[in-house]
């Protein structure tokens, strides 16, 4: 599997994308949304996780881009906020929510539900 | 609504805002650091199943958790220090050390703006100010809000405390666009500012803000 982690926080983006590889999981990484449309375009991916508060682009607004630009990529949003594990399908992509920090097997378990549909 | 309840309402707000920024930024501490303790927890597994322990990989991850332990305590002090801008005596406080305090608690709000923001105190701000320190707060920030505002990502915005003979100033300065000729008009400065009996003029031909004590 190949993912791309967007986060402004770059030493917890890293320390996810470490701790993937270390369990087989290939981890891009970039620090803004802006930048996460750009590596999308060069660079093809299974999954996006994006936290949804962001300078610049929010996370949200970044979804939009990536799945107008990628029909079918699938999404797990990050949010200090979200009180309640949740996935939707927009219809052109499933999106799942999970709370912020998220327990790396929690992650890697969304992970594999949006990838094995 | 009664001037009393407007200003009420007003500090509920700006609680509420730098309570949600705090919170945000410890959460992502306590992510920030709860990453780093499994990234240990994987190293030592890893460790035990034959694959050499790299010591430089180990001190740098150390060295994150005492840097985001220093943050989150920053983040702490700063709310702590507001808290008792309530309750503490009046002359306790150096206009530095408020000028300090308002740059700790914006200092998200320009990150998030990607704007540089500048704070200095001059030699004479090691005077105290007696009058009341919460609503200082409030202004000053309010000051940095429209700042930040008028800038452009990259920009800069500077708040300085300085003292003159006699009196004092805070001036919130910016590099790119200008404040607004009537902006001590609005409800909201012009409240804190009869509460507080200060002034707040646009000068430097709207570069700059500044706030001082009627005489």
């Amino acid at each position: 599997m190949n993912v791309l982690l967007v986060d402004d926080e770059e030493e917890l983006v890293s320390a996810i994308a470490e701790r993937l590889g270390l369990r087989g999981i290939t981890a891009d990484f970039v620090t803004s949304g802006k930048a996460a449309v750009a590596k999308c375009r060069e660079t093809r991916y299974d999954l996006v996780v994006l936290d949804m508060k962001m300078p610049g682009l929010s996370g949200l607004e970044t979804l939009e881009i990536l799945a107008a630009d990628h029909p079918g990529l699938p999404f797990i949003m990050l949010s200090g906020h979200t009180e309640v594990r949740q996935c939707q399908d927009t219809g052109a992509s499933r999106v799942c929510f999970l709370v912020k920090p998220a327990k790396i097997e929690d992650l890697i378990a969304t992970m594999r539900q949006l990838t094995s549909a | 609504m009664q001037p009393e309840d407007s200003d009420n309402q007003g500090g509920a707000e700006f609680i509420a805002k730098i309570a949600a920024s705090a919170a945000h930024e410890l959460n992502n501490c306590l992510a920030v650091l709860g990453e780093q303790g499994g990234l240990v927890a994987d190293l030592a597994w890893m460790m035990q199943n034959g694959r050499p322990l790299d010591p430089a990989r180990l001190a740098a991850v150390a060295e994150g958790v005492k840097r985001h332990v220093a943050r989150a305590g920053e983040v702490t002090a700063s709310l702590s220090a507001l808290a008792h801008t309530l309750d503490t005596p009046r002359e306790s406080a150096t206009l530095t050390c408020l000028a300090e305090l308002c740059g700790a608690l914006f200092a998200r709000f320009a990150a998030r703006a990607k704007v540089r923001l500048d704070v200095s105190a001059d030699a004479g701000s090691t005077a105290c100010f007696d009058g009341d320190h919460f609503a200082l707060c409030r202004l000053l920030f309010a000051c940095l809000e429209e700042a930040v505002a008028r800038q452009p990502d990259g920009g800069e915005a500077s708040l300085v405390a300085a003292a003159d003979e006699g009196g004092f100033s805070f001036v919130v300065r910016i590099e790119g666009g200008a404040f607004p000729a009537d902006f001590a008009e609005g409800p909201e400065i012009a409240g804190l500012c009869r509460g507080l009996q200060f002034l707040v003029g646009v000068t430097e031909a709207g570069k700059a803000l500044k706030i001082t004590p009627v005489k």
